[in-house]
């Protein structure tokens, strides 16, 4: 009984390279402005993010909406200003946790305004943003900390990787049970099989219908793909899980590749970091290396995933690659 | 050594995995894989306990029913008590991402004075095609070519008729139409529809018909 808990002791307190994390900051945080960035650059903000009665296309909010009290119609527009400037903030590492806060809890109300606009990837993103709130990722590839002369951690525990791991389990196998529990088609061999279904519905997905039909194997043979990953994915809390993020990049390029589901895929990419970590720690501790010494004397890439020069999860050593 | 005693069991150590457990389950808690997708009237009647008997076999079938049994009785109070945390930052631990797609081919048409302008994933007609494929406007694209009644079929009409008195100022006729079909969709039939004139530029409620298109 003491041994798989010491051993989960361990593993949430290795130290990790603490520019992991702040990569998934980044990357979560740039899906999001880049997507209410295209919302206004289409001219949509107002048809999104106003009600019914001013304008707007939904006449559906959430009853979870409460600044509307005190913003009154100036609601939507106060909320995509403030979620887009203090998503942009997050993504910059200006302003720390309070402004991070701040961005989960606008982007978690303009959500609320227009339910129907809110996805899946939304809620992943503000639940990964709310993980790393409990982390110094704010503190790592940060502006703030960099322009007031601040040192940022080189390592962090990994309490919140470990947790974001799960999260992606949960994720991926919920979907993968759902789908089986809804029909069986997803392994059936039949002639429309789910994934055509899926990537060539005209609403949403890139491929025609009537010329993919010509390929039913092949989308046989990626639902039968998709079950297993998702099913598979109980990988992620094992040492395969950078095996599993190579397919799983995989199939998210793919998805990005034949449907219009916007910021999906990139939204879920930006979580790989935590997932290729084994991989990417090393990288990084050698290219941190590399540019203290000349190339010359650079020794052999290092094969922990803490940078060299670390020593604890508590260190405070500023990364040359400022 | 300040590391070695952290990952041998310091009390922070301790008490940073208790922390990152309590996290983990509370998430798997809201949203546990497959159990979250189960409603609370699965496996209550005797009927349905015998077909699930009869369907996923004995041992299968009594799994199903304790499933069900744990999580009207355990995991659904559970959640009510734990959930309400979720609403904050509108972040529900629900994951059944894209289950099975359309059972139907479904397009949206809009003509300006007759003139078909779009039509989903048509090649060519492809007026505001960036705006009506945005992935929070999808959505309600969907509903519009699938339920005639939904709630915000009224806002995607107006929206539609809007921005096409804006590209096209001399039109006196904007029909949005919904086509139908079964995989692959060779022949889609019309569904439902609404035309909207000038000068009132009203939007109707829909009209539902099945004419061979």
């Amino acid at each position: 009984m003491m041994r798989p808990w010491k051993a989960w002791v361990a593993a949430v307190s290795v130290p990790m390279d603490a520019r992991i994390l702040a990569m998934v900051r980044i990357l979560a945080a740039s899906c999001v402005v880049f997507d209410l960035a295209r919302v206004g650059l289409l001219g949509l903000a107002d048809d999104f993010f106003l009600p019914y009665v001013l304008g707007g296309i939904s006449q559906i909010h959430d009853s979870a909406l409460v600044v509307d009290v005190l913003f009154g119609d100036a609601t939507g527009p106060v909320l995509y200003g403030v979620s887009l400037a203090a998503m942009s903030l997050v993504a910059l590492g200006i302003g720390g946790r309070p402004v991070q806060l701040l961005a989960i809890l606008a982007y978690a109300q303009l959500g609320h305004l227009n339910p129907p606009g809110d996805r899946g990837v939304d809620r992943i993103l503000r639940t990964t943003l709310l993980a790393l709130l409990f982390s110094n990722a704010h503190r790592v590839w940060a502006l703030g900390p960099w322009l007031r002369k601040k040192a940022s951690p080189a390592t962090v525990s990994s309490a919140v990787p470990w947790f974001l791991r799960f999260f992606l389990v949960d994720v991926y196998l919920s979907a993968g049970i759902s789908k089986l529990m809804t029909t069986t088609q997803w392994v059936d061999y039949q002639h429309h099989p789910v994934l055509y279904r899926i990537l060539s519905d005209p609403m949403a997905g890139r491929l025609d219908p009537v010329a993919a039909e010509a390929l039913t194997p092949l989308w046989n043979a990626g639902g039968w793909f998709t079950i297993v990953m998702e099913l598979g994915s109980i990988l992620i809390v094992t040492r395969f899980a950078p095996w599993w993020a190579v397919a799983g990049i995989g199939m998210h390029l793919g998805i990005a590749a034949t449907m219009h589901l916007g910021m999906f895929s990139w939204g879920m990419l930006a979580l790989y970091p935590v997932l290729l970590a084994p991989w990417l720690g090393p990288r990084l501790a050698k290219l941190s290396s590399d540019r203290r010494r000349p190339r010359a004397t650079a020794t052999p890439s290092s094969t922990s995933s803490v940078p060299q020069d670390s020593a604890a999860g508590t260190s405070a050593t500023r990364h040359d690659g400022r | 050594m300040h590391q070695d005693a952290d990952r041998s069991g310091g009390w922070r150590a301790h008490a940073r995995a208790v922390v990152t457990m309590m996290a983990v389950g509370l998430v798997f808690l809201l949203g546990t894989p497959g159990l979250d997708y189960l409603k609370a009237s699965a496996y209550r009647s005797n009927t349905q306990r015998r077909e699930a008997i009869q369907e996923l076999g004995p041992v299968g079938g009594q799994l199903a029913i304790l499933a069900a049994e744990v999580n009207l009785h355990l995991r659904r109070p559970l959640t009510r008590k734990l959930g309400g945390i979720q609403r904050v930052f509108r972040a529900r631990q629900s994951w059944h991402l894209y289950r099975n797609g359309p059972g139907r081919v479904r397009r949206v048409e809009v003509r300006v004075d007759g003139e078909r302008v779009y039509l989903t994933g048509h090649a060519t007609a492809d007026w505001r095609e960036a705006e009506l494929r945005m992935r929070r406007m999808r959505p309600i694209m969907e509903t519009t070519a699938k339920d005639p009644k939904a709630k915000n079929t009224a806002g995607m009409v107006r929206w539609i008729v809007t921005a096409a008195r804006e590209d096209y100022p001399e039109a006196e006729r904007v029909e949005v139409r919904a086509w139908w079909g079964r995989f692959p969709g060779k022949t889609l039939h019309l569904h439902h529809g609404w035309t909207v004139t000038a000068p009132s530029w009203e939007v109707p409620a829909a009209v539902v018909q099945k004419a061979s298109g």
